[in-house]
């Protein structure tokens, strides 16, 4: 144990669950601790007992249907996730407030939690194997923070207050200076004092070690364990959820943008990611009430990419070109091989383990060694590949480790029966895309009745006819491809959705956009200054239009052909891009004329950003074939006026502005005051139109 | 009436190397004790595996004298849940090695087993199940050194 932590831990006042948690860490302290107690001390504390039931019934569930009990979440979850889970909620519940004046309990615990939500989604997309224990382990992963604040109240509400913006790594140097332990220490080591899993507080160490000086996640450590990724992943995605949601805000906005990286480490495109980002708002939604604390969602993932896409912020998110055939989830997935997959024939009743099909794996459980013998003896014979169980527990114990697809079982056996058997593995989740066979020399109708309740596919009888057995097998084969290939139908008709809502998107987005020089269009510039123009008027900020035009671009494209005409008009959107303000939109509207619009400038900035533009494109030649010249820009600016009635009245200003420098030789800015910017007597023709 | 645990004389017919034969027990009047159809099934099924029948008879030889260990115990004490849980075991891994008659035995003490009222049939018929089974294990073990 860290002796930092053990001074703190003496103190007696770290963070500490609530008595059922507590209760519930003592029980389950112990390999063989009795699963009813736990059910029992769950149910102690109603609340809890709505949350684990309600995780459970959040996670993939392999459509099992919803569990209605904390006995049955518990059975659907495991006793290890529960544990975490219940532990995680009794946190929450207890540790709300706290006297540190700067540090804000609800907004930890709404970060926390909104982590917590995206690793939990996140978990379920890339089939994490335990989303529930992830979810926990995201909920606390800056728990030590937390501890800090609540052993150290004063002192440490000082270091928040003057370490505001400071990224974790920083803070975490303060903290180890001050207290001489951080905070990714202290929520390890709570978290083995509470006897959480070892792969959690790896998580804790491993986060500090990962986090780079701007604290952002971005560095590759090689192959970090996969519930790091999904808790690094789910934190990012909370920053940018809790952020401020203004594109303008160029932290934010950087946050947003390094949602690729997340997508990349995780392994799927950027759009996809976003789809699932958006996903995630209203199951966010549905948590801070249930926990009742605030949640800050702010808007639309894909919208907004969508608009910083436009603005020509986003490039590094999309992909120059649309592929269909992509990682999702570890699976590939091509369009419309789905119906493919559903018009191949099924297999025939005498054909088993179809060609370049992995034989399908049974489970035989019965307790006669003889029988036992002969079934496995029966099906080994038509190459499947057989498991055997002498007794109920011994196959509970097979089946849930092995995940056959098949199990053929006894009924009548000591200890457990068949039927039971059937029960307990229809209430697990492996167990619930089992293959049910019970083997009965009985068969009234009331014991088959019986069967089907407990979850039995079918029945065969006993003295076992070879022939019938097989058929039955044969039977559940089939069964089991079907399911699987409307499984697998279902994950790419949902697949194809996502890709239908992309496809609608980058249509849209291209119908905006200009295919020449990838800016918005002429349609997007109009809209956009109809947007900015009724903005102006409600929030008072100035708005300033600049056309750009190339001079003497037609004696380009008359003396070098279209094709050099069309690489001039490339680079010269290039470097109007290159040098246009964050904030400005640029466009092209058509021909050889391109227009800027800027919110909030005033004439004299408008003129000096235009002037800016005006020299980059001139200190720069083009070359493209026989074609190596600079070419040069003619800029007419205007900037909106009481006077003015409508936009139109802007961009006429600005087009007659752009009149007049080309009036006076061209290569100059002028503006719609009437006198030419500051620096145009500076500036000298070089061609003639 | 056989009674239990005397010894049978049996007699083996058909001369296919004793395997594939009816086997007729005098005890019982006449009867065929072990059908040669299922004995021809578990060698095919054996296939290239000489050792699979042998395998399969002395499973069921060491498993049967458990059960009917079990259900003498079961009808000398009264007990028909005992003798129940033997017959329905017996019933159907008798089948499998062809003790057919033995195998119906089975399913009728068992059948009685469920009764109300069993009387005295549920005895008798138990007691001819033991003495049957005795039958069959000297008949699959004569089936065991012919191989």
């Amino acid at each position: 144990m860290h002796p930092q932590f053990n001074e703190l831990r003496l103190t007696g006042s770290l963070p500490s669950p609530s008595a059922a948690g507590m209760r519930i860490l003592t029980l389950t302290s112990k390999d063989d601790f009795a699963y009813d107690e736990l059910i029992k001390t769950v149910l102690a504390d109603p609340a809890l007992s709505g949350r684990i039931i309600k995780i459970a019934n959040s996670a993939y569930r392999d459509g099992l249907p919803p569990v209605h009990t904390v006995a049955q979440a518990t059975m659907r979850l495991g006793a290890r996730a529960v544990r975490s889970v219940a532990l995680g909620f009794s946190l929450i519940a207890d540790n709300r407030r706290g006297t540190a004046k700067d540090f804000d309990f609800q907004t930890y615990w709404s970060n926390s939690l909104a982590t917590a939500v995206a690793v939990h989604m996140l978990a379920q997309v890339t089939r994490f194997p335990d989303p529930a224990s992830a979810f926990t382990c995201a909920l606390l992963c800056d728990v030590g923070k937390l501890a800090l604040a609540c052993v150290h109240p004063e002192r440490y509400s000082d270091i928040i207050s003057a370490n505001r913006d400071a990224p974790d790594l920083a803070l975490a140097k303060v903290e180890a200076r001050e207290f001489g332990i951080d905070h990714f220490e202290v929520t390890s080591e709570l978290m083995a004092h509470w006897g959480l899993p070892g792969e959690f507080q790896e998580v804790a160490l491993l986060r500090a070690m990962d986090l780079d000086s701007s604290g952002d996640d971005v560095s590759d450590m090689g192959g970090p364990p996969e519930l790091l990724d999904l808790v690094r992943s789910g934190r990012q995605i909370a920053r940018v959820m809790n952020g401020s949601w203004e594109i303008e805000d160029a932290r934010w906005r950087g946050l947003f943008l390094s949602l690729q990286h997340v997508g990349e480490e995780l392994g799927m495109d950027a759009d996809a990611l976003l789809s699932i980002c958006d996903a995630i708002v209203p199951s966010l939604e549905d948590w801070g009430q249930i926990i009742d604390l605030p949640v800050h969602t702010g808007g639309s993932f894909q919208d907004t990419a969508a608009e910083m896409e436009r603005r020509g912020m986003r490039s590094a998110l999309i992909s120059t070109t649309f592929e269909i055939g992509v990682d999702f989830a570890g699976e590939t997935y091509e369009p419309n091989h789905f119906q493919e997959d559903l018009d191949r024939p099924l297999l025939p009743l005498d054909s088993f383990s179809g060609e370049g099909q992995a034989p399908s794996r049974i489970l035989v459980v019965e307790d006669d060694p003889q029988m036992l013998r002969l079934l496995a003896h029966h099906l080994k014979r038509k190459n499947f590949d057989v498991l055997t169980a002498s007794s109920s527990s011994e196959g509970l114990s097979l089946a849930l480790e092995h995940s056959p697809q098949i199990v053929i079982t006894d009924w009548m056996m000591p200890e457990m029966s068949g039927i039971d058997l059937c029960r307990t593995l229809r209430r697990s989740q492996a167990g619930a895309r089992m293959y049910l066979i019970i083997v009965t020399a009985c068969g009234n109708d009331e014991q088959v009745v019986e069967a089907f309740d407990a979850g039995v596919d079918d029945f065969v009888g006993k003295p076992f006819n070879p022939r019938i057995l097989l058929a039955r097998v044969g039977a559940a084969e089939r069964a089991i491809q079907l399911r699987e290939r409307a499984e697998a139908a279902e994950r790419a008709r949902l697949r194809q959705v996502t890709e239908l809502g992309i496809m609608t998107r980058k249509l849209r987005a291209a119908a905006l956009t200009d295919a020449l020089t990838h800016l918005p269009n002429r349609r997007y510039a109009m809209k956009r200054i109809k947007q900015e123009w009724e903005g102006m008027h409600r929030n008072g900020r100035g708005l300033a239009v600049t056309i750009v035009d190339i001079d003497a671009f037609k004696r380009v494209n008359d003396q070098f052909g279209h094709d050099t005409g069309d690489a001039v008009l490339r680079s010269v959107a290039l470097h109007l891009q290159a040098h246009t303000r964050g904030s400005d939109v640029l466009c092209r509207l058509g021909g050889e004329e391109f227009i800027v619009l800027s919110v909030g400038g005033t004439p004299a900035t408008a003129v000096l950003a235009a002037e800016r533009l005006r020299a980059a494109v001139e200190a720069k030649a083009v070359q493209h074939g026989d074609f190596h010249e600079a070419v040069t820009v003619s800029l007419g600016v205007a900037t909106a006026t009481p006077e003015m009635e409508t936009f139109d009245d802007l961009i006429k200003a600005a087009d007659e502005a752009l009149y007049k420098a080309k009036e006076n030789g061209r290569n100059r800015v002028c503006s719609a005051a009437g006198a030419a910017g500051p620096s145009s007597a500076s500036q000298s023709d070089r061609h003639s139109a | 009436m056989t009674p239990i645990g005397k010894p049978m004389t049996m007699s083996i017919s058909g001369d296919s190397g004793g395997l594939s034969a009816h086997i007729h027990s005098p005890g019982n009047g006449g009867g065929v004790i072990l059908d040669a159809n299922a004995i021809d099934v578990l060698k095919e099924l054996g296939g290239d595996d000489v050792e699979f029948l042998t395998e399969i008879i002395e499973l069921f030889l060491a498993e049967g004298l458990m059960r009917v260990s079990e259900m003498h115990a079961g009808l000398e004490g009264l007990e028909t849940g005992r003798v129940l849980q033997a017959a329905h075991a017996l019933k159907s891994s008798s089948a499998h090695v062809g003790a057919v008659e033995f195998s119906r035995c089975c399913a009728e003490l068992e059948s009685l087993c469920r009764l109300e009222d069993q009387g005295e049939d549920l005895v008798l018929t138990g007691r001819r199940a033991v003495a049957m089974y005795s039958e069959v294990q000297t008949a699959l073990k004569a089936l065991l050194a012919l191989s």
